[in-house]
């Protein structure tokens, strides 16, 4: 049943309970055998479906069959197929409306039902195949157990025998092991019997020996003695001397005495070898030491930045051991503490000697490692490849510059004047800087020059209007007296006093505007383009105080200038207007930020349209 | 390479003395003394019987001739030839006989070691020294001849006394922890001594001069252990050869060993130069060949040609099988020397008795390994320079330095077999000893071994 509900839809829910109670009152229906058929088994005929029908309901029982089935589908919660009754005697009238309706619904409830039917078939089905092929599964792993129940059961045969095995050799070697035991025992036995029996030979060998002694020593053996033609002297040329018991114990002592003497002779001599010996080890150890400083201590910056705390205290122990090393090597003293001290910091840098090296190591073997996988392979070939295709490409880039320099310098040829191309030059050669500085210095001169002639004029002119008021003066005196004393040649004087005047006053005129131009003109007009040079070269300079000074000098100057130009401009406003408004604009741009390049902008606003181009440039 | 004629001698006792001037050999009872240089025959001395031993006295003077059979010693002065001296051990009987190193004394060992007598050429007097120890080396004399070191046997304990030679005086007498002392033996310095158990154990102790045990070395138990020790002249190292075919390198200040050479049967290693004594075909001699160097005649009878041949590595040597029942097994290092200079251990192994091995001793390793045709008799350094004479009881004699190597077959008629060498002190010649002849090989100079050791000195 749980079944059946999982399959159902949600919707189907209340038919089922209907169900449900349906089957628990099925005892009651007649026809519930058939019902309970039509549940169970696959889809019914339709034909004996209503043959079946046929049966149920006759001409004579068809209020029974009505009332039966009212009852029925009361039961089942379908509305009555009665009409409301009225009263009780009346007799009920069957409702056809509620009768087909109630068909209706009994109709869907089938095909429902035959939908489920449907449905859990599959399902049956479904869990049949699966059912197969569990059983399939099952059967396998059943078969799988069985073999691996054989597998294991031959398993513990061969465990078993071989336990089997090992026991007996397990008994075998404690045979072994008790006959090697006894055999040496054996042994044992044998050489303390024979050196027993060596022993008991022995005394009584000694004992012949003895006897023999006695026998051969004792007979005064006239034939044991020497013959000699006369004694020679010693060897050393000493006599032999007597022994007596007091110069025997002297002799020995003597003897004790050279004894000692020659014992301690080695003893010194070996001494003294190992002191060298060991000499030469401590120099050979200072050497390696200082060697190591030396060789750790320029890595001594690295590890520090690199903040390894183990090297770093290691490494401060140099500093102090380098410290020591000067006293040790003064000392030299084969004091305990100090060549504990030496073997320490021996030690110790050896340690990171070998840190440093196994890290090398490391280094290399990743870098080996990287190598087989980036083809950057040390070996001599692709090094020599690698260097010439590096060349090669440098030759390529160094091309490439000169084709981009000379493009560059076209177009500047083309797009821009003179000033334009140097002032490019100069962007890119350091060279021309220097060359223009010197430039720039004799240009100062220039300027020097310049002013020291200026004043010089205006001495000049100074003296000339001095000179004129003099003649002025002197001039009004004369026409005074001429005016006094009107004469005959009156005309003719008055001839040359007008040209005299013509002369004198143009110079009169022009000369306020000498006075001024050479005062707003140099800076900027004699040399042309140099004030693009300067302001470019305070761009780049800027930390050389000769430069700023002379920039902030240079800017007064532009901003006078700039006002000059201002000024002068509605002088000069109609020959060239257009030239006015670049000037303008110049102006405004100068006047926005107070910072340099506003001055060398506003100081060049004479070249605007140079000025124009480069501000585009960048 | 130069060649003398050749003598007669008798039981291979051929002696350059001390100094160098002479030459002492026997032929039969007599005792023929030479100049060294001339092989002019200076003295002639007739003894009693057939001489068994002779031994020079230090200084040169005397030379001693032992007459075991007869119990005598007989001395003979070079400088007054008609001084004689004749000792009789008479029904005591004699085994040994030996000069102590002032040249003024001799000791005698009886039979059965029953006793050592001193006898003095100076005085009269006469010490006995009981209790001596019937072993391998029992008697040892430092090098500035002070002190004599003895093994003792008294109730079935080792002693060893430590004699002052200038009066006989017993300066030390301790006992040694050792089973059966088998020899004792001052290291050059004269102030340590080593003393080692026999065969049955691997013991080696070592006393200081003053009778102190300075240490004990035993590198395994339960086998068959030393069976030559060597000091190297700086007294630096003691070689501890053994029945498991190895050398141990003792150090001087702590005693403990510093390396182990096995003396294996395969040689693998590249750098190891291996001379292979390789004969060579009859037909092949009559050419003139720059190898071997040209001899003063070239033997007409001598029956096998040889030269060294470099073999290359990986070399397998002839070993002998062993026979393990019999008493006196031929394995083992059974004799080991080291070069005067310090640098070099030549050692041979019993179980491939053709072979000679040659250690560097500054580098601790195998140098070289010469195998010859035939089992090697002996060798001896030079006791000037790093050069060793090896002979194989064939008839010719071996040279090896650190140059090379060279083979030199011995000139004269018939065959002379070389049974043993011995250098003159100066090391500018060699005395050949054969079963009944002997004959002098004179080296060339400096110069002259350069080129003759040139040929094959490439290599190296």
């Amino acid at each position: 049943m749980g079944d059946w509900m999982t399959v159902t839809d949600p919707g189907l829910s209340s038919e089922s309970k209907y169900i449900s109670q349906y089957t628990s009152e099925t005892k009651m229906s007649p026809s519930s055998l058939y019902s309970q058929q039509v549940l169970c088994s696959s889809i019914p005929l339709s034909k004996n479906v209503h043959s079946f029908f046929s049966a149920f309901c006759t001409e004579e029982n068809i209020e029974q069959s009505i009332s039966y089935l009212d009852q029925e589908l009361t039961t089942f919660g379908f509305p009555s197929l009665y009409e409301e009754s009225k009263g009780k005697e009346t007799k009920r009238e069957l409702n056809i409306v509620a009768v087909l309706n109630c068909m209706n619904e009994l109709l869907v409830l089938q095909r429902k039902n035959l939908l489920a039917q449907e449905n859990v078939e599959t399902q049956n089905l479904k869990l049949g195949s699966d059912m197969d092929h569990l059983q399939n599964c099952y059967a396998k792993l059943k078969e799988q157990l069985e073999t691996s129940r054989r597998e294991m059961i031959g398993l513990q045969e061969r465990d078993r025998q071989l336990q089997c095995k090992n026991r007996n050799l397990h008994q075998l070697l404690k045979n072994e092991k008790d006959e090697v035991q006894k055999l040496q025992n054996i042994i044992a036995s044998r050489a303390t019997q024979y050196n027993h029996d060596m022993k008991r030979k022995e005394r009584e060998y000694n004992k012949l020996k003895e006897r023999l002694h006695q026998l051969v020593m004792n007979k005064k053996d006239k034939k044991i003695a020497m013959e000699v033609l006369n004694y020679v002297g010693r060897a050393d040329g000493k006599r032999g001397s007597w022994r007596t018991g007091k110069t025997e114990a002297s002799f020995f002592l003597r003897n004790e005495d050279e004894m000692y003497k020659i014992l301690l002779n080695d003893y010194e001599y070996r001494q003294k070898q190992i002191l060298m010996e060991n000499a030469e080890l401590k120099k050979v150890l200072q050497q390696m030491k200082k060697e190591m400083i030396s060789l750790l201590s320029p890595q001594k910056q690295k590890p520090r930045e690199r903040a390894d705390d183990s090297t770093g205290t290691v490494i401060s122990d140099i500093e102090e051991d380098a410290g020591e090393l000067s006293r040790e090597s003064t000392w030299d003293l084969s004091c305990e503490t100090v060549r504990e001290q030496l073997t320490n910091s021996i030690r110790k840098q050896w340690r990171i000697l070998k840190s440093h090296v196994e890290k090398l190591d490391n280094q290399v073997s990743k870098v080996h490692l990287e190598g087989f996988n980036d083809e950057d392979v040390i070996s001599r070939q692709d090094h020599e490849q690698e260097t010439e295709k590096l060349e090669l490409e440098i030759q390529q880039c160094k091309e490439m510059i000169k084709t981009q320099q000379q493009l560059l310098q076209q177009q500047l040829a083309t797009a821009g004047d003179d000033d334009t191309t140097s002032l490019l030059r100069d962007c890119y050669l350091l060279e021309e800087k220097e060359r223009l500085k010197e430039e720039w210095s004799l240009f100062k001169e220039q300027k020097k020059n310049f002013e020291k002639e200026r004043r010089s004029f205006t001495e000049a002119a100074i003296r000339l209007g001095l000179e004129r008021k003099a003649f002025e003066e002197e001039r009004a005196s004369w026409l005074k007296q001429q005016f006094l004393n009107m004469t005959t040649f009156d005309h003719q004087n008055s001839e040359n006093v007008k040209l005299f005047s013509a002369f004198s006053g143009s110079s009169d005129w022009d000369n306020p505007t000498v006075h001024s131009r050479p005062r707003q003109k140099k800076p900027h007009g004699a040399p042309s383009g140099s004030p693009v040079c300067t302001s470019k070269l305070t761009k780049s300079l800027p930390a050389s105080p000769s430069t700023s000074d002379f920039c902030q000098t240079r800017s007064c100057v532009s901003e006078y200038s700039s006002i000059s130009v201002l000024n002068t401009a509605p002088e000069e406003s109609k020959p060239n207007q257009v030239g006015r408004e670049c000037t303008n604009q110049k102006w405004s741009v100068a006047s926005r930020p107070d910072s340099q390049e506003g001055c060398c902008s506003g100081c060049s606003s004479t070249h605007a349209d140079a000025h124009i181009e480069k501000d585009d440039l960048p | 390479m130069n060649f003398s004629e050749v003598f007669k001698l008798s039981s291979l006792l051929c002696k350059f003395s001390p100094d160098g001037k002479y030459l002492a050999s026997c032929v039969q009872y007599r005792l023929v003394v030479r100049d060294a240089n001339t092989l002019q025959i200076c003295q002639l001395y007739t003894c009693l019987d057939q001489i068994q031993h002779i031994e020079w006295s230090a200084d040169s003077l005397f030379i001693l001739c032992a007459l075991y059979k007869r119990g005598l010693v007989q001395v003979w002065s070079l400088e007054q030839p008609e001084w004689h001296c004749k000792i009789d051990e008479g029904s005591a009987g004699l085994v040994a006989s030996c000069w102590s190193p002032d040249g003024r004394h001799i000791l005698n060992t009886t039979e059965f070691h029953l006793r050592i007598t001193v006898w003095s050429l100076c005085t009269k007097s006469v010490s006995y020294i009981k209790y001596p120890k019937a072993c391998q080396q029992g008697i040892t004399f430092t090098r500035d001849g002070r002190y004599l070191a003895l093994a003792e046997r008294r109730d079935c304990k080792d002693y060893v006394s430590i004699l002052v030679c200038s009066d006989w005086q017993l300066l030390r007498h301790f006992d040694t922890d050792t089973q059966d002392l088998a020899g004792i033996e001052w290291a050059p310095n004269g102030c340590v001594l080593a003393a080692w158990d026999s065969c049955l154990e691997y013991k080696i102790l070592l006393y200081s001069l003053d009778g102190r045990l300075l240490s004990t070395f035993c590198a395994y138990e339960w086998s068959l252990g030393i069976k030559s020790v060597a000091w190297s002249p700086s007294s630096q190292f003691l070689a501890v050869g053994s029945y498991d075919g190895k050398v141990r390198i003792l150090n001087h200040v702590t005693w403990k060993m510093i390396t182990e050479f096995g003396h294996p049967a395969t040689i693998n290693n590249p750098k190891i130069v291996v001379y292979k004594e390789a004969e060579k075909s009859p037909p092949l001699v009559l050419g003139r060949l720059a190898f071997p160097p040209p001899r003063a005649a070239a033997g007409p009878l001598s029956s096998t040609e040889s030269e060294y041949e470099v073999a290359s590595v990986p070399v397998s040597l002839q070993t002998l099988k062993p026979a393990a029942d019999r008493a006196n097994p031929r394995i083992g290092i059974g004799a080991l020397a080291f070069s005067p200079d310090n640098c070099f251990l030549a050692t041979r192994s019993d179980s491939v008795p053709t072979a000679v091995w040659i250690w560097d001793i500054q580098k601790l390793r195998l140098l070289a390994v010469l195998e010859q045709l035939s089992a090697v008799r002996c060798f001896q350094w030079d006791p000037r320079q790093a050069r060793l004479a090896i002979c194989t009881g064939g008839g010719k004699v071996y040279l090896w330095s650190p140059a090379g190597c060279v083979s030199v077959q011995v000139p004269g008629e018939g065959d002379f077999q070389v049974l043993s060498v011995c250098w003159h002190p100066s090391g500018d010649s060699l005395a050949l000893l054969s079963k009944d002849h002997f004959c002098l090989c004179f080296l060339e100079t400096e110069q002259g071994v350069g080129t003759a050791f040139g040929q094959r000195g490439d290599h190296t």
